[in-house]
This record gives structure tokens, sequence and C-alpha cells, in this order.
């Protein structure tokens, strides 16, 4: 078993990273909170302070933040890191963590050849995480300061038109669009359903139709609605990743072999030009 | 001005699938790019490039192959650019990986700027940036979607979970580039086959001070996956664009979810 140090940015983060971590530790982990400063410096105390109570395992959440610091904190420590994982485990010895690969087509099984171990546990693990856990919170050591010329100038939160993540119902809609001017369509059949509205990466990224927030995938938001439907997606792993925990999906797209149907539930082959006025239709009425 | 852009030579992820015979991965035989996201800090260079005269030189560690990742940064605008070869077969974790590519960017000295992308496609490990940056002794600043520098020092803005933070510090320095930073312009094939390869210096570990021990040596290492169960009802509603929608929406609302 392993001398777990935690790293969260707060106590329910802590608790949540002490449930996950349980199966590897040892005995009730320690608990360093963020001191709040810049990477640099919270690396350094974080590999000061795994010393300092002989820690062999540190565990942090996959926040970006927290990846950031775990990747330094490990290379300080000459330390194998693996971040987002989903789970942890340890028997005979070995420890192992599992994660997505390739966007979540698959899930990997990787194992430390030796210790100090980094971690960070995905985010989506963390939300998950029910039950009841012990820690003993600790104070940081402070590591070597380097000195580093750089300064925090400016900390906003970011203006958001929408955040998906939160959303009961998404419609999304793909390139199988052909105009801006189109997006009327789906803003009424959202409307009709109570949905935000999502959309594919080139749709936010290269035509820029609409804002980046918008994006649903890997390199945008991973969204969970009871329900998701995606107009003209052709259903790239990238976009799957963003999507594949949605309870219901719906596909429409004009191609029967687009890879979307295998993902959905309720797919329909056709237009969406005559799927979507009959979907308000249907809905109206 | 000096920038070095770290760059990783991966399958195209866009093609990777579940072969439904074997249910294993298929990963063998898919073609083989430059990392989407470096293409992003690759543009980000080469716009610096313009704007300040700086020098841009790609560092990878990749097999023959990654040649041409290297000539499509190189028909992008980089200068120079060096390739520690390995076997196609050679896999490196990020330790293996940041120590090369520190060793690599140590040869190029004196170096202004580091530039990585934020994360690799194939790997999704987002942790080479920062391991880099700590093995030279850098400050950092990862997810970067606005950048502006000087000689001497550069104004970042990184785009956290929730918050967009600002940073300002001096250089040398490491930033982790975000792909909502920027479009990467898109050279033409013909452009790409124009690089000469006598272009790209080879780097061998013996050059860097390393053993080739370093390559047997990784911390962590992939046992094997598994592909988690699809648990969809495949539904195929047939009819009229009427009737299909009108049968889509009785089983929503049988689903409850509208
Ligand atoms: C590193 C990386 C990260 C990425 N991240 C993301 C991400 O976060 N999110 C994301 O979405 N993508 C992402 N991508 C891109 C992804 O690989 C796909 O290229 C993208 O999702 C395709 O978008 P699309 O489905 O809208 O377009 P296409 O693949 O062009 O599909 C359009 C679909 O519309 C259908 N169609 C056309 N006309 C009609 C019509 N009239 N009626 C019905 N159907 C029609 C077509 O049959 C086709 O299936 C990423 C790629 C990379 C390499």
């Amino acid at each position: 078993m392993s001398k777990v140090l935690i790293y969260a940015a707060d106590a329910e983060e802590a608790k949540a990273l002490a449930i996950v971590a349980a199966p590897i530790a040892g005995g009730p982990p320690a608990a360093l909170l963020s001191g709040g400063a810049l990477p640099e410096v919270e690396a350094a105390a974080l590999a000061a302070t795994s010393g300092e109570v002989g820690a062999d395992v540190i565990v942090a959440a996959a926040s970006k933040k927290g990846n950031e610091v775990a990747a330094r904190a490990a290379e300080i420590l000459d330390a194998g890191c693996v971040t987002e994982a989903l789970s942890v485990a340890e028997s005979g010895g070995s420890l192992t963590a599992k994660r997505a690969i390739y966007g979540g087509v698959a899930v990997g099984e990787f194992a430390f050849e030796a210790k100090p171990a980094v971690l960070t546990i995905a985010l989506s693990a963390l939300a998950g995480a029910e039950g009841d856990s012990a820690y003993g919170e600790v104070s940081a050591t402070a590591g070597e300061d380097a000195g580093y010329d750089k300064e925090l100038v400016k900390s906003e939160p970011l203006a958001k038109t929408v955040d998906l993540t939160k959303a009961k119902r998404i419609v999304s809609f793909g390139r199988g669009l052909a105009k801006k001017e189109d997006i009327g369509e789906v803003e009424t059949l959202a409307k009709g359903l109570g949905a935000e509205i999502g959309c594919s990466r080139p749709i936010a990224e290269e035509l820029k139709w609409l804002p980046q927030e918008h994006q649903v995938g890997i390199t945008g938001a991973i969204v969970k609605p009871d329900l998701y439907i995606a107009l003209g997606i052709s259903g790239a792993i990238q976009h799957f990743a963003g999507m594949k925990d949605a309870k219901v999906i719906v596909a429409v797209n004009s191609n029967k072999n687009a890879p979307i149907f295998q993902f959905a539930d309720y797919g329909i082959v056709g237009d969406i030009y005559e799927v979507v006025p009959a979907l308000e239709q249907a809905i109206g009425g | 001005m000096h920038i070095v852009v770290c760059v990783k030579h991966v399958v195209d992820s866009t093609e990777i699938h579940v072969d439904k015979k074997t249910n294993e991965l298929v990963l063998r035989g898919l073609s083989t790019k430059i990392n989407d996201y470096d293409k992003n800090a690759v543009e980000e260079a080469v716009k610096l490039k313009k704007e300040l005269g700086a020098t841009v030189s790609l560092v990878t560690i990749g097999p023959r192959d990654a040649q041409k990742t290297l000539k499509e940064a190189l028909a992008m605008g980089a200068d120079d650019a060096y390739l520690l070869q390995i076997s196609p077969r050679q896999q490196l974790d990020t330790a293996q990986a940041s120590l090369i590519l520190s060793k690599m960017i140590e040869k190029l000295e004196p170096v202004d700027l580091v530039l990585c992308g934020e994360v690799s496609e194939d790997g999704y490990n987002s942790q080479t940036g920062a391991r880099i940056a700590e093995r030279l002794h850098l400050p950092h600043v990862s997810y970067v979607t606005k950048l502006s520098a000087q000689d001497g020092g550069y104004v970042a803005e990184s785009t956290l979970e929730d918050t967009a933070e600002t940073l300002k510090g001096a250089t040398p320095a490491l930033l982790t580039i975000s792909s909502a930073i920027n479009v990467p312009r898109l050279p033409t094939a013909i452009q790409i086959m124009k690089v000469r390869t006598s272009r790209i210096k080879n780097v061998k570990l013996a050059d860097l001070g390393l053993d080739d021990s370093v390559l047997e040596t990784p911390k962590v290492k992939m046992l094997g996956y598994e592909i988690p169960e699809q648990e969809r009802k495949n539904i195929m509603i047939d009819g009229t664009a009427s009737e299909a929608a009108a049968s889509l929406v009785k089983y929503l609302q049988e689903e409850k979810v509208m």
C-alpha cells in the first residue's frame, strides 16, 4: 500500500480525492491544500511536502491547474505521472491507474515502474466519488525559491454565454448545416425542446458561426445532458468524447454509414433540412 | 529572439477506430502527421518571427517518418529542425520525452521562448510542456489563448475551466499553446514537398550526453486496454421525414427526456 499525499484546491476536492485514492492508501492520506500561488511555487511546495511527510504517491485533481502543478512536481521528484486517471489500484506492490486513451475510444491500464508516483484524477471521477473519507491536513513545506520573474496581472471569470456542461438538453449541429443563416432553424427546434445549442469543432473554430463555448468535444465542452440531438454531425471520436455520457443520443444524418449512428439510441437517416422542420411540427402538434 | 517549438509526430487520431470483429483498436496503417495542437504553437512562433524577426527552431523525437511533421512545420515558416530518431515501435513516457527534449533545447541555447502544444492528440497527457519547463528551470504558462512578446518579455492569457488569467514575465520561459489561440496556416502539399530534407538535422542521444538506456527505462508503462461497452439502443427510425419525426417524439416521450 502507498503513503498518499493529496493536493487539492479545497476541502471538498480533498475529500473526493481521498475517496478515489482509498484503494491504494495505507491509512488516511495526508492532504495539502493549494496555497493559490503560481504553479512553479505550488509544485516546489508539493514536492517538498511529500518529502517531509514521507509520501510515495501524490494524488491531485485533473483540473488544468492540478495537471500543471502535478507535472512539474513529478519532474522535481523524477517520478512517473498519469493524468486524468479514472481509477487507481494496487496489488502485489504494483500501482496501476486506468485512463481514457485516444479521446475515450478505449480505457488503458497503466503501471508505475517505481515510486514516487504522481496521479491526477479525472474531474468526472471526482464528481462521481461518493462515501466517507478521512484525511489529515498538513501544512506546506516551502520548496526551493527559484525566483522566477513571472506575475499574475489579472484573473477574471470567463464570460460564457452558455455553459453546456450544465444543460439538460442539447441540440447540436455540424457541417451538415450548409449556411450560417440556417442556424435559425436549429434555434427554433432547440427553443421548442427547451434545449441549448451545441456544435462540432468546424462550426466554432473554422467557420466561427458560434462562439467557442458551444463546441462539444475533446477540445470543447464535455457534456452529459439527458438528451443530445446531433444534426449533420459525422461522429468523429473527438466529438464523441464530449457527448458520450449523454443519457439519450439522437442522430440525424443523410449518410447511413456515418459513425454517429453507432453512438446513437435513435437514428434518422435523412436530410436535416427536411427532418428538422418535421420535428418542430411534431413537437408543436 | 530565438524560439524553440516542440512538435510531435502522431497517428492521425481522427482515423483511430475499433475493429468490430476483434474488438481491438486499429492503430496500424493509419496516416501519421504533426500533432494538431503543435500546429497552433508553430503558427504562434511564426507570427512572432514576422513581428520581431525571431528565429524559429523545431525539435522532435520520432521515427524517420517524423521528417514529414518537421517539413510541414518548416513549410509553415520555421527556420531549423532537429530530429532525434527512434524506432517506430519505440514508446516513450512523458518523463523520457521531457528529458530528451530538454537536452535538445539546451543544445540550442540561447533560447528565449520554448513553445509546446498544450497536449498531444494521441497521448492526451498534458505533461510534457510543464515537465520540460521544470527540468530547464524555466517558468511556464499553460493553456495560452493570447500571446504578445517583445525582446525580454511576454504577456500571455491562460484560459482555465472558469477563469482567464493574464500573466506577465521575463524570458526565457516556456508556454503551452491552446488550439483556440489561432487558425494555423495550411501549407500546400507542394510547399511541403519543396522543403529540402537536408534542412533537418539529426541528433543522436550521445550528442546530448545520454545513454541508449534512457529509451528502456520508462516510469509508466501501458499494460493493455479495454473497449468500453456501448450501451446504446441503436434504433433506426424509418419513414418519411414527418413519420420519422413523429416516431422520434414518441420515443423521447417514453424516455422522459422531452
Ligand atoms: C486534435 C483534434 C481535436 C478535435 N476536437 C474536436 C472537438 O472538440 N469537437 C468536435 O466536434 N470535433 C473535434 N475535432 C474534429 C473532428 O475530428 C471532426 O473533424 C469534426 O467533429 C467533424 O465535424 P462535423 O461532424 O460537423 O463535420 P463532418 O465530419 O464534415 O460531417 C458532416 C456530416 O454532416 C452530414 N450531412 C451533410 N449534409 C447533411 C444534410 N443536409 N442532412 C443531414 N446530414 C448531412 C454528412 O453526412 C456528415 O456526416 C478534433 C480533431 C482533432 C484532430
